[in-house]
């Protein structure tokens, strides 16, 4: 078990790799065998990654989140299995190669700086901390696949405009569908940050009362940085609603604000002294 | 036997002798009824008859025999005597010829590249011939292979992708800027004759309300009756605007119908979502400046023009991967065709091992014990099969086309002692195996 870890460790990047390619291959040249091979990728990927998940949790005896990297594992875990159950519901597998895109990075980001411990504060073992991180990290899988819609969005928007019927006009669903499916990315990704933020608030207050957890998490740059995210996504959300905010409006703040969620996340935990850095 | 082809198409001869030879379905079976293949130089015969093509596809032991043949009959039945004429039509044997109703099948040869119709209409062509019983066991393998791989050239290459025509290709924008259209609301603006040609594509993909406008409400009317729409006013143009998704303009005005200055309210009145606009008058019924406005999607003649040069481009491009998949459909066709030829060789060459099996096994048969004798039979039959196995293939293989393939198998025969009697000989007709 202790050499099976490692070794998933670095095989589960080449997994994301090659299912990449191969989606790669079936969006810019869609052979037929790429139709019955991506998609099996695909699915043994989830498959091992849960397998890894699992055997991290037993052998580290704790929810393989608690740092940085062990979060990007989980969530390249999530937009993956996210992935795999849209492309099974809808049919459309010409997508994927930007939908596991992201997945990608992720891994490889997590296997190359993961650290494991089987020591981890105790208040990580509460159940507040299940639901704030579990949350957390839904809504950042949903605000993910939002951002990549939206990118898709905006592709085939230009396309269409232009009156191009290229690669992008054929490969991806029409406009409309992209439109709704960023939309409604969008709507979970902030519902589950509220919550999110909502259970971190109650939580950390109450350990803070209670002299288990020194400092101000008001003043804290992770929490400041995620209820600005918070916001822009939610007046975004706004917009729509209210103001009739038109779909390519929505698609590119989705994108720019993922994209600002992303920079800050890793600059946060890279450059400042969070609370949010367990380890 | 020799498979040919001989016909004429729209690269080959001008319309007046491709309409003299044209035939519906009818006329074929009529032609094909009138015509005795019995004691004739042509074995069976397929017709495939389009608007842009006439060919005649046989079997013959001689082909030029076959050739003259076809074309009495065409001079006797149609009233036609140029289809012999080499400055119309052409002639191919064999493996061109089986290659070339693969492309016909495929699209590859049409004047519409990777056009649907003529797969139907290859089918059609060996149906009549089944009917007549003009068609054997080599046209029908051969028209079967031939839209299968014309299907399998469609489904796995880009031969027959994106629209061909300016109406197909505003559906198309249409489609993939809002979805199912079925969901939608189309206004056509104009039902002169381009109006309604676009019109009745839209119609065909049944949106949730189709309406009519014109300047004269009752051409809209009767165009709306027409497509089960609705004829609304043209000075309702406005509030139709804001309630549709597709607009189609098409109408005869020289100023344009739909301005920048109008197009702006009625998009703050719209419940949001994207607006198609398909402009295919000329002079334009929208000012090109109504395409900036967010959300409308205007497509001009121009732009649609420009898509069907894209699509046709695109197809073009996928030509020589079209073609690789006709190549195993021809490999597999020609395979299957010479192991057919050779048919009655093989059965004479495995026959005379057989018999000498036969007499060498009930020669020695008294040196074996009776419950051993039957395991001496299975062995040299065993031994025998082993030992043709790959003579056998090799056989099948050889490419009767050739002067060294035809000099492989009169060695064959000389070797073997097979040429007596005619049962061996590869020239042999294959339907007689």
């Amino acid at each position: 078990m202790s050499l099976l870890l490692p070794l998933l460790n670095i095989l589960l990047p080449l997994g994301y790799l090659l299912a990449v390619l191969s989606y790669g291959v079936l969006f810019f040249s869609e052979p037929a065998w790429a139709h019955k091979v991506a998609p099996r990728i695909a699915r043994t990927l989830v498959a091992i990654h849960a397998a890894y998940l699992i055997l991290e949790g037993v052998t580290f005896a704790h929810v393989p989140v608690a740092n940085m990297w062990e979060a990007f594992t989980f969530i390249a875990f999530a937009l993956t299995a996210v992935y795999v159950a849209l492309e099974w519901r809808l049919g459309t597998r010409t997508t994927g190669v930007f939908l596991l895109a992201p997945p990608l990075v992720f891994q490889i980001a997590s296997s190359a700086f993961v650290t494991h411990t089987r020591e981890v504060d105790e208040i990580l073992r509460s159940s507040w901390f299940g639901v704030h991180v579990t949350t957390a990290l839904l809504g950042f899988a949903a605000l993910t696949i939002a951002a990549v819609y939206g990118m898709m969005y905006t592709m085939l928007y230009r396309s269409l405009k232009r009156g191009q019927v290229g690669l992008v006009f054929r490969r991806l669903p029409d406009l409309e569908a992209l439109a709704r499916l960023n939309w409604h990315a969008i709507l979970v990704g902030w519902v589950n940050l509220t919550v999110a933020i909502a259970v971190g608030m109650i939580w950390v207050s109450g350990l803070e009362a209670r002299g288990e957890l020194a400092g101000n998490f008001l003043g804290d740059p992770k929490f400041i940085s995620t209820v600005v995210i918070w916001a822009l996504y939610g007046a975004s959300l706004t917009g729509r609603l209210i103001f009739r905010w038109p779909s390519k409006r929505l698609a590119l703040v989705s994108v720019f604000t993922f994209v600002l969620m992303l920079v800050s996340s890793m600059g946060i935990s890279l450059f400042l002294e969070s609370f949010h850095q367990f380890e | 036997m020799e498979i040919l082809v001989l016909g004429v198409s729209h690269e080959s001869a001008p319309a007046g002798i491709r309409d003299a030879l044209a035939m519906e379905a009818e006329e074929v079976s009529g032609f094909l009824h009138a015509i005795s293949l019995d004691d004739s130089p042509v074995s069976e015969l397929v017709v495939l008859s389009t608007c842009n093509r006439t060919e005649f596809y046989a079997t013959a032991a001689d082909a030029q025999e076959a050739g003259r043949f076809i074309c009495d009959a065409c001079d006797e039945h149609l009233g036609v005597a140029h289809i012999g004429d080499p400055a119309y039509a052409y002639v191919h044997r064999d493996t061109d010829a089986v290659r070339h109703l693969f492309r016909v099948a495929a699209g590859l040869e049409s004047l519409l590249l990777g056009e649907h119709q003529i797969l139907g209409q290859v089918r059609e062509a060996l149906s009549l011939a089944e009917e007549s019983r003009t068609a054997g066991i080599t046209m029908t393998r051969l028209f079967q292979g031939a839209t299968s791989a014309g299907n399998r050239a469609r489904t796995e290459t880009g031969i027959a992708r994106g629209a061909m025509s300016v109406a197909l290709a505003a559906v198309r924008m249409a489609d993939k800027v809002l979805g199912d259209l079925s969901q939608h609301r189309v206004l056509v603006v104009g039902a002169g004759e381009t109006g309604q040609l676009v019109a009745r594509h839209f119609a065909k993909e049944r949106p949730a309300d189709l309406l009519v406008t014109n300047r004269t409400y009752e051409r809209a009317a009767s165009l709306a009756a027409e497509l089960g729409g609705t004829a609304i006013a043209f000075e309702d143009l406005d509030d139709a605007l804001a309630t549709v998704d597709v607009v189609v303009s098409a109408t005869a005005a020289s100023e344009p119908v739909i301005t920048r200055a109008q197009a702006r309210p009625v998009l703050k009145r719209r419940r949001g979502g994207p607006l198609v606009i398909v402009d295919i008058a000329s002079p334009r019924d929208v000012e090109p400046s109504v395409g900036s406005l967010g959300d409308v999607f205007l497509y001009d003649l121009d732009t649609l023009e420009s898509i069907v040069a894209q699509n046709r481009a695109a197809r073009e491009h996928e030509i020589p991967k079209a073609e690789r998949v006709l190549d195993d459909g021809v490999t597999r066709f020609t395979d299957w065709y010479r192991g057919l030829q050779v048919t009655p060789m093989i059965r004479a060459f495995r026959d005379s091992f057989a018999r000498i099996a036969a007499a060498e096994t009930e020669r020695h048969a008294k040196h074996f014990e009776s419950a051993d004798r039957e395991r001496l039979q299975q062995f040299a039959g065993a031994l025998i099969n082993k030992l043709l196995h790959h003579p056998t293939t090799r056989i099948k293989q050889v490419d009767r086309s050739t002067s060294s393939g035809l000099a492989t198998l009169a060695a064959v025969e000389e070797l073997f002692e097979l040429g007596n009697g005619g049962s061996g000989r590869p020239d042999s007709h294959p339907e007689s195996s």
